[in-house]
């Protein structure tokens, strides 16, 4: 295959002599561009999302060629520049969400596309995005959650009842999380957890109050385990031929919802199947 | 179901929705986009269901309305849609059918509770294929560049429009 067949540098000639990257140059900048990608895997962007914010940044920091594998657990990434090429393959840790992060990580890889950008600094920008603070404080979080979960007994048909024993059992499921989730307890054994503490919490508010759908308040509560962003980008990686990476979130989803199917079934076990539906 | 109750639903899809959007940290300018998104796609789907449509109907059509609003706020935000679609979609949990396969599952009634199963499993990808839906019906116009090999990216080459 030609160039002119890629759609590639035939068009479009640099306008300036490109200065080839040393050895060492080539070897940062793989190791810089792979750290992005783990990072954005690990904020939930998809496959394809990742991949192009790798290639920006590396093509922005000079390299003249960058091939790319992306899945959910693990990333080869290749970057070229003149006669000198390095490979890198490494691990994705956990998958979590944090849209914002995503989004500054994709952004800065647009702005290097356009005006490129120097080792150092790209670096220092990296660790500028990934150490800002959420969006809110977890004091406001957890009871955002609280309420969410709240509404969300509201939309299945529950009174005011089930929305103060959903809101209470999400808010304690959401302080729990955040607590394992910083004593590194894995993302199946949390949500077993989570899922029976918060059910068994808001069942035992509705039996304080003597609630007519105590089922309403059970299911909402465990509402914030559901794995909705591993399973919206599953399909997205799935529309994209993407199918390594579709296929294994969305295994990761379906383990998700079982893990929270246990912790309900405790919940269900303990309380002796008296919540009906 | 009268404009009010309708209305109310709105309010608890909003709520949801946006809780959830801090839950996932969308930047805190986009929480009531997000929120709004939310309670139009659910408010359609109870109207529907409301009319006497069967539920995986209503939450397909739910779902693409998701998802064509995520689309176009996306391109008027500069953010990735996945941020209206993902939040968008809460309200549609099938989470009664999901208990209900548990419960039944646990009562040793294994013919009720695989209906139950099948249906979340239905309402679950009504949910997918509406979001599909909506990115098919907007992006048949822009195809990716037949010679672009995936993986593969160069200076100078297709990503530079």
């Amino acid at each position: 295959m030609d160039a002119a067949q890629r759609g590639g540098p035939g068009e479009l000639p640099p306008s300036e002599p490109v200065r080839h990257l040393s050895r060492e140059e080539l070897s940062e900048l793989v190791d810089v561009v792979l750290h992005v990608g783990q990072a954005m895997l690990q904020a939930g962007a998809s496959s394809f999302r990742t991949e192009e914010t790798m290639a920006r940044i590396g093509l922005g920091l000079g390299a003249d060629r960058l091939e790319l594998y992306v899945t959910p657990t693990g990333i080869i990434a290749t970057a070229v520049s003149g006669g000198e090429q390095r490979t890198r393959v490494g691990r994705v840790g956990p998958l979590g969400v944090n849209m914002a992060r995503a989004i500054e990580l994709n952004r800065l890889s647009r702005t290097m596309s356009l005006v490129g950008g120097t080792l150092p600094a790209v670096r220092r920008q990296v660790e500028v995005i990934e150490q800002s603070p959420r969006e809110l404080p977890d004091w406001i979080t957890i009871p955002a959650v609280g309420v969410a979960c709240g509404a969300f007994a509201q939309i299945l048909g529950g009174d005011a009842i089930e929305f103060v024993a959903a809101a209470v059992g999400a808010a304690l499921a959401q302080w729990l999380r955040m607590a394992l989730h910083r004593a590194r307890v894995t993302a199946v054994a949390l949500t077993v957890i989570c899922a029976l503490a918060g059910s068994l919490a808001a069942w035992g508010v509705t039996r304080l109050a003597d609630s007519q759908h105590p089922e309403l308040a059970v299911i909402a509560s465990v509402l914030l385990l559901v794995p909705g962003v591993p399973l919206v980008t599953s399909v997205i990686d799935l529309s994209n031929n993407d199918l390594v990476s579709g296929v294994t979130r969305g295994t990761l989803a379906l383990m998700l919802a079982l893990a929270i199917g246990v912790g309900v079934v405790l919940t269900l076990w303990i309380t002796g199947l008296r919540i009906l539906p | 179901m009268s404009g009010v109750d309708l209305l109310e639903q709105g309010v608890w899809g909003f709520l949801a929705t946006a809780g959830f959007g801090v839950l996932f940290n969308v930047p805190l300018a986009m929480l009531p986009v997000c929120g709004f998104t939310g309670a139009m796609g659910h408010m359609w789907r109870q109207a529907l269901l409301a009319g006497g449509a069967h539920p995986v109907a209503a939450t397909f059509v739910g779902a693409l309305i998701v998802g064509l609003l995520g689309y176009s706020q996306a391109r008027f935000f500069h953010v990735p849609r996945l941020i209206f679609t993902v939040t968008g979609i809460i309200p549609m949990v099938p989470g009664v059918p999901a208990f209900e396969t548990v419960v039944f599952f646990m009562r040793d009634d294994i013919p009720t509770g695989l209906e139950s199963a099948v249906l979340t499993g239905l309402l679950v990808s009504a949910i997918s294929a509406g979001l599909v839906a909506a990115r098919l019906l907007l992006t048949l116009g822009d195809t990716a560049s037949p010679h672009h090999v995936r993986g593969l990216w160069q200076r100078g080459g297709p990503d530079r429009k």
